[in-house]
Parts: C-alpha cells; structure tokens; sequence
C-alpha cells in the first residue's frame, strides 16, 4: 500500500542553497534556538547583521522575554507583547535578584524628614 | 512471515524499508500509519517523503533507529527538555558539516521528531554561545551589511544585555 503526500516537491534542499550570508533555519526552529540562549549570545547575534537583528527582534527577544517575564501590579490589561523597556527592565530586576545587587527604591510618599532628623547618623546630612 | 515495513521515499526515489517501531519515532509518520491503517499494518506501507534527500533522510533514520528503544523527557516538560544536556551519542552524531546540520534539523521539524530537533538547537546554540559578533559572522559565514554607524547604535541598544 502506498500513499501520495501532497505536499509540493521542493527543489532540492531548497533553503540550503543560499548559506553564502544565511541562518537558513525556519523561524520556529529559530525560536527553539534562541530558547536556549541567554541576553548577552542573543544581543551579540543581533549585531552580526541586519538579517540576524531582524531574526532576533522576530524571535530572540520575545523568547528572553518570556523567560525575564515578571509580575508587575498594574490595573492594565496585561500586554500581549512586551516592549523592549519592559523586557531590559525585568531583566535587569531578575539579575539584580539573582546576584544580589538589590537597591531599594521608594515607591509610597516621602519619609517624615523629622525621623530622619531624629537619628544622629544622619544629623550631618541634615543639620 | 516477516513483519510489514514501512518504506520510506526520498525526493531523489530512494526507497528505506524500516521497522514501524523506527518510522514511529516521527510523530508525523506515526499519526499517518494510525490513521490509514486503523486495523494496524497488514502489509508494506510506502510513504513518499518529497521534503528530503536521500542523504539527508538517511542520517533521520540512523539517528530514529540508534534511539528505537529510548525514552526521553515528558514532551509537555518544557524546563526538562531546556535543561537536558545534550546526549552523547547525538553530539556525535551530529558533528556534521553545517549544510547538513540545517537539513537534518529541517528535516526534524518537517517529520516532528522533537528529540532530534531539541539536539540540534542545542548544537546551533553551543555554536553561538561566548562568541562576539565577528566570531559569529565567521561560524556562521554572515556578511555584515550594517553602516559604521549602525553598528555603532546597535551595540549601544544592546549595551543593557552585557552585564552578566
């Protein structure tokens, strides 16, 4: 018993042939690729030129994205692309975590300066 | 009586006559057979493969028959299958020059072969990884077609992704 597939013959090893400046990988194989790669391989492949930094955009920073993605308390709906400040922000907030470099940052209403004044270690800060 | 094949053409006619338990490893020749045949194979079942040479689906099938009897991760187990590292046999298998490594991983994707195609995505990414653009340019045989000063831009956009 034989079948007949439908698909459309291709030229022979079609997307092979024009390696001369190439990443002739489908997209989603891409994808899978770039699954595996972290931000500084990604950004460095995205310099190597304007086919690459087009792939990239495509598929290498959605994929980051997805793996820096963070929960972040909006009464927006939730996006259904990050933007790239997005994306730079989460991942500077997960390596930050990740190696400890933590900085607090006031997100609530200025300090009472009176408590502050009250602590004589900060006494020469505001005299 | 021996057990019917499945025999396997390529784009250039060749045909390869494997065991089911060897074709089944492509869940897209597995669904095929299961579908045509409900009642399971009776006889030799031939099934055209026009997306790929004959070289090329002879490197699938060795690798389809090297893992007839492994198991792999759960296919629904994402971080398992991001984790693994790469199998020994299949690093092997596929220090092949680069052509050949895009068509096999073509070839995977095309016949869905999920544990070859993660091989070889690691194998492209272990090329890809620690090197600079211009090393990249090279592996990769890339021409760089950005302006000085676009490339100057670039690397200032991508400054952010340097701190490791």
């Amino acid at each position: 018993m034989a079948i007949l597939m439908d698909t459309p013959a291709p030229e022979s090893h079609e997307h092979t042939q024009d390696t001369e400046n190439d990443l002739p990988l489908d997209l989603d194989i891409w994808r899978a690729v770039c699954d595996q790669l972290d931000a500084q391989d990604i950004a460095r492949l995205s310099q190597s030129s304007r086919k690459a930094s087009h792939l990239i955009d495509a598929v290498g920073w959605p994929s980051l994205a997805h793996r820096y993605r963070l929960h972040h308390v909006t009464v927006d709906a939730p996006r259904e692309a990050h933007s790239h400040s997005l994306l730079k922000y989460n991942f500077a907030v997960t390596k930050a975590l990740r190696d400890r470099r933590v900085l607090a940052k006031q997100v609530g209403p200025s300090w009472d300066k009176g408590a502050v004044l009250n602590d004589p270690a900060h006494s020469q800060i505001y005299p | 009586m021996s057990e019917p094949k499945v025999i396997l053409v390529s784009f250039d006619d060749e045909k390869f006559p494997v065991d089911v338990q060897v074709a089944e490893k492509s869940v897209l020749i597995k669904n095929m057979i299961n579908d045509l045949n409900p009642d399971g194979l009776q006889e030799d079942f031939e099934i055209p493969i026009p997306m790929l040479r004959s070289t090329v689906l002879a490197k699938v099938l060795e690798w389809c028959e090297h893992h007839r009897n492994s198991e792999f991760p759960d296919d629904d187990d994402d971080d398992a299958k991001k984790t693994a590292p790469i199998d020994e046999w299949d690093k092997n298998f596929l220090k092949v020059d680069q052509e050949m490594l895009y068509e096999i991983m073509q070839a995977a994707n095309y016949l869905n072969i999920r544990q070859l195609l993660d091989s070889g995505c690691k194998t492209v990414a272990e090329m890809i990884k620690n090197k600079s653009p211009e090393e990249l340019r090279r592996t990769f045989n890339i021409v760089n077609d950005f302006s000085p000063e676009e490339e100057a831009a670039i690397r200032r956009e991508n400054e952010w992704a340097e701190d490791r």
